[in-house]
């Protein structure tokens, strides 16, 4: 019986290697994965453990915290948008508010997930436009790293920043203005950003040279979930405008 | 009837055929066993069915559809391994939210015994997995991170071997390096070593001492890069006693499993399955054994390993 199970299955390997002779995987290597899709039903037990979480967690992420009067796209290749001068100044404000000193502030536009709808703004949006657990932190950069700032910002045509301009000329050259004045070579500046990018993210090699990074212990998420929450209490609208903070001359 | 529905199985998903000396006493009577080993990676903390207005996948996906996949193979299948390669965490607001405790407890539920760790298993620190780990009931493995200066010292295992009636399956995990892609403050003095040496020292005493009838990698290390950066093809090449390696981590979508021929010119598998709990990966292993063959039995298998089909 049991010689006849394996020459028979023997067997059946040889048929197969005929039938597939113009298929270029053997028969033992065929679609190696089932897809979880609808035709398949709900594990009871599995359901019954996510059940409560699932109901908790749409309950808070479609509270509605607060109300934007204006589309903010999510554009990459813009050298400024509604979105980035929306974000880039909560965390300046934020930071400004804990340290009077702070400068500017500068975010990246990869890193903000998701479009605003113009409409009511939920939490679970705010989830989908920063789902990283990045912190706000306060560098200290002198004058030296502030110009490969000016560089870097140069070099990626623009990114969100909050008090702070620059224009670009067509030669490669630059004017860069923090709280509307020239970089001054004796000043230290302090400048608001994430955890991420203070570490060197989306390519920021400048904060490596950072005299301090400090953390402002709030998550970027909780921030922003924060500022709409305080907007919405208000009857403020979120509302951001384009003010020619990245300047490109044609 | 049984044999048909066993070799239509066979033909329809993927696999491996090992010949063994070792095979324990418990199935020493039996030509042949058969192992179905289930494994994902990147699950990314997918509780829910991506929404039916995804542009890339809609209404898949989904954790109580996996579990009720899961459910119904083991009631078709009889030596079930349930596997992960790692990145568990982060990528839904229930990670924000209950910090990966349910996509633990119902991996547990569904029976997985072992998970590597990924880069994003780190998201929360050290101190943020530890705190999850006991709603896990299954095994952390992983063997090239040096962990014996962090609270993982003791939570993590370089290899486990597990037996599935007297199949004996030996188990290492590799990860991929921290530095760079998870902030320093969050994965502490986790040391990175060197993966394809870990592997080679890994797979030597799984199968040579432990004498384990399959060796498998659960690997966080990523499918392919064009780069030197190690990755699962890599390792397969220029390692030998592994059979299977479950990769993970670049979120690479085969729709076969990827043989490989190692430094023995001996067939390794590695396969990975997307990301999400999209796919649940299968593979079938089959595993002679040798000392209850025939001359004309050995004979063809020796046939099938000439022709490729056997590994």
């Amino acid at each position: 019986m049991q010689l006849n199970k394996t020459l028979q299955l023997s067997l059946c390997c040889v048929l197969f290697l005929c039938a597939c002779k113009t298929n270029k995987y053997s028969p033992f290597q065929k679609k190696g994965f089932v897809t979880i899709d609808n035709n398949l039903t709900k594990n009871s037990e599995i359901s019954s453990l996510v059940k409560p979480y699932q109901n908790e967690l749409q309950a808070k992420m479609n509270t509605v915290i607060a109300y934007c009067d204006t589309p903010m796209e999510r554009l990459l290749k813009e050298p400024e948008t509604l979105l980035g001068n929306l974000i880039a100044d909560i965390v300046f404000e934020y930071a400004y508010q804990n340290n009077i000193s702070t400068d500017m502030s500068i975010l990246n536009f990869g890193g903000l997930r998701t479009s605003l709808p113009k409409g009511d703004i939920t939490v679970g949006k705010i989830f989908e436009l920063m789902p990283f657990e990045n912190d706000v932190v306060l560098a200290t950069l002198n004058h030296s790293t502030m110009l490969k700032l000016q560089e870097y910002l140069v070099s990626q045509k623009g990114q969100p920043i909050s008090n702070a301009q620059i224009t670009i000329n067509n030669d490669g050259s630059s004017e860069f203005l923090v709280n509307n004045k020239p970089l001054h070579a004796s000043q230290v500046y302090l400048v608001a950003t994430t955890d991420y990018l203070a570490s060197g993210g989306d390519k920021m090699k400048f904060f490596e040279e950072a005299l301090e990074i400090k953390p402002l212990n709030i998550k970027l998420r909780e921030l922003i979930i924060q500022y709409f929450k305080d907007k919405g209490n208000n009857k403020e609208p979120i509302t951001s405008r384009i003010q020619n903070r990245v300047k490109i001359s044609q | 009837m049984k044999r048909r529905t066993f070799i239509k199985q066979i033909a329809l998903s993927s696999g491996l055929v090992l010949s063994s000396g070792y095979l324990s006493a418990a199935v020493h009577d039996k030509k042949y066993s058969k192992l179905t080993i289930l494994h994902t990676n990147d699950f990314h903390s997918h509780i829910d069915p991506f929404p039916t207005n995804d542009p890339k996948y809609p209404n898949q996906g989904g954790i109580e559809r996996l579990g009720a996949l899961v459910k119904k193979i083991r009631s078709e299948e009889e030596n079930v391994l349930l596997l992960d390669s790692g990145d568990i965490f982060q990528g839904t607001p229930y990670f924000n939210f209950y910090n990966g405790k349910i996509e633990y407890q119902a991996m547990s539920a569904m029976g997985y015994e072992a998970t590597t760790l990924g880069n994003h298993d780190f998201d929360n620190g050290i101190d943020g997995l530890v705190k999850q780990m006991p709603y896990a009931k299954f095994s952390f493995i992983n063997s090239n991170y040096e962990l014996k200066n962090t609270p993982l010292h003791d939570k993590v295992v370089n290899n486990k071997i597990i037996q599935k009636q007297g199949i004996k399956i030996g188990l290492f995990g590799l990860g991929v390096q921290l530095e760079g892609l998870v902030l320093p403050q969050l994965y502490g003095n986790t040391k990175y070593l060197n993966p394809i040496k870990t592997a080679q020292k890994q797979a030597d005493y799984l199968k040579n001492e432990q004498k384990c009838d399959v060796v498998i990698c659960l690997s966080h290390l990523g499918y392919k890069y064009d780069s030197d950066k190690i990755d699962d093809l890599k390792l397969a090449k220029s390692t030998e006693n592994i059979d299977l390696v479950l990769g993970g981590h670049t979120h690479t979508f085969l729709d076969t499993p990827t043989p490989v021929k190692n430094l023995n010119n001996k067939k390794v598998l590695v396969n990975q399955v997307g990301w999400a709990g999209l796919r649940l990966g299968r593979i079938e292993i089959l595993i002679f054994n040798k000392e209850k063959l025939g001359k004309s039995e050995t004979k063809k298998i020796d046939f099938f390993h000439k022709k490729n089909i056997l590994v």
